[in-house]
């Protein structure tokens, strides 16, 4: 829905019902590699413009979040939450931006909304999680418009035509 | 549960991914009627001990979600993760053990790697920062203003740093102490080198990928290292082992690579390591302090499952 908006895009309008099902979340979270489930999906592989994730289970740099940062293409990336009493879980949140200048990053939580937070605090959360990271492209893949098939075979015809003339 | 998917997924997994891959019973997906079956490993480790060189002995680090099969209502297989993803999958797993055992060997050892000299000296801000704190309790943004850009930059962002870990704390006119700064204070009798200590070891074991990552400061990893070539087996084994410096060498070497100019310093990191009680040493062995073991062995258990876990 964010992505079809900002890029004036045609993306799928999934409830959250919907997308648990395709990651076969449950209660107690998603694995991070179910997000894959999502590129075999009909209405996310012929989103516009094209989406797509990526995830290998390694540890992850933040060099490749500012990577993915600079080309326009916000990583997810699994943190720790933890609270006074001891609890603690891995939470997913997507990297809107990053200022290493100032140590800052930014990012989007879906429990507490837009956030910044100290780059050596968040790098600490995100180690505990061992840096998994989660790669979303956006855009990188052409997708094809029915009515490009008429257009172009039109325009076949018409050099076609304009070879016999 | 059937006795028949139960041996229809076993015999898959031993015909297409080899014996040291195994799998857990099959449960039925009543939606899509399928049998699906999480694929996983007990992957072996051989770890020896210099006293006793003829004795070898073998470990397995539990592995889990490599993969999964899917069998159909007849026994059928569906869908099934390739092998080549499978093994990458255990590499992936393995390498994260090796960066896990790192972190839990860095907190039960920062005290001990607070004391090397290199770690002091390369973070020097941070005692300029505490005798000035205990001299005047605040330090002013206008002090900070009248060093040369460079130097104050740095020490904004050291200040930073500290910030995040309660050390200090941001006031209006600049930084002055913080809760943690208080209560280590009480803990060291306010002695400096003890309280320098107390809060490098806390930088340490709070934010060692900071300082490697955002401050650039990688002194400190070639004695990390060095230290988890030896704890990590350790842990791997459930108790200490004993090594002479040569299969320290050997260790350091098969991580690291004979190019890793760890392999040459090794000597003075082991003397080091030695100095601060992270190892100990006595005869021509080298050996674990029992009681960062015993924490780093707490940490461990603590630890969730080697997976990528849910969020």
């Amino acid at each position: 829905m964010y992505v079809g908006k900002a890029f004036e895009g045609h993306m799928p309008d999934f409830d959250l019902d919907k997308i648990g099902k395709i990651l076969e979340t449950r209660s107690d979270g998603t694995y991070p590699e179910k997000v894959l489930n999502l590129n075999k999906v009909k209405e996310v592989a012929t989103a516009m413009p094209s989406i797509e994730f990526e995830i290998e289970l390694r540890s992850h740099t933040l060099d490749e979040i500012e990577e993915e940062i600079n080309e326009r293409q916000p990583p997810i990336a699994w943190v720790r939450l933890s609270d006074s009493a001891g609890h603690k879980c891995a939470h997913a949140v997507v990297i809107t931006d990053l200022d290493r200048r100032n140590d800052r990053i930014y990012y989007n939580d879906p429990m507490f909304g837009e956030m910044d937070e100290a780059l050596p605090s968040f790098l600490t959360r995100w180690e505990n999680e061992d840096r998994i990271l989660i790669k979303v492209k956006i855009g990188k893949k052409a997708q094809r418009m029915l009515e490009e098939f008429p257009k172009e075979e039109r325009s076949v015809t018409e050099q076609m035509v304009g070879r016999e003339r | 549960m059937s006795t028949s998917a139960i041996s229809a997924v076993r015999k898959y997994v031993i015909q297409h991914y080899g014996n040291l891959i195994s799998v857990d019973d099959p449960e039925f997906d009543s939606t899509d009627k399928t049998w699906v079956a999480e694929l996983k490993s007990d992957y072996p480790r051989i770890i020896h001990d210099d006293r006793s060189p003829d004795e070898r002995f073998l470990k397995f680090l539990s592995l889990r979600r490599l993969g999964t099969i899917k069998i159909g209502e007849n026994l059928e297989p569906l869908e099934a993760t390739s092998r080549e993803t499978c093994v990458n999958n255990l590499s992936c797993f393995l390498n994260m053990w090796q960066e896990r055992a790192e972190r839990i060997i860095v907190k039960a050892s920062s005290d001990n790697l607070a004391s090397i000299n290199e770690a002091r000296w390369v973070l020097g801000k941070i005692g300029t920062i505490i005798s000035r704190l205990k001299l005047n309790d605040v330090i002013l943004d206008s002090e900070l203003d009248t060093l040369p850009v460079k130097e104050a930059v740095k020490l904004k962002r050291y200040l930073q740093l500290l910030e995040g870990l309660d050390i200090v704390s941001r006031k209006d006119e600049g930084y002055s102490y913080g809760n943690m700064f208080t209560e280590l204070s009480l803990n060291t009798n306010n002695d400096f080198e003890k309280l320098n200590t107390a809060i490098l070891s806390l930088i340490i074991k709070e934010r060692y990928s900071a300082l490697k990552e955002t401050f650039g400061i990688s002194q400190l990893e070639t004695f990390v290292h060095v230290d988890s070539c030896y704890y990590r087996p350790a842990l791997e084994a459930e108790r200490l082992i004993y090594w002479n410096a040569d299969s320290f060498a050997e260790h350091v070497m098969m991580f690291y690579g004979n190019k890793s100019k760890v392999h040459f310093r090794l000597p003075y990191i082991l003397e080091e390591l030695v100095n601060v009680k992270a190892l100990k040493h006595e005869d021509k062995f080298y050996f674990g302090n029992d009681r960062l073991f015993k924490e780093m062995q707490t940490l461990k258990d603590e630890m969730t499952e080697l997976a990528s876990p849910r969020a």
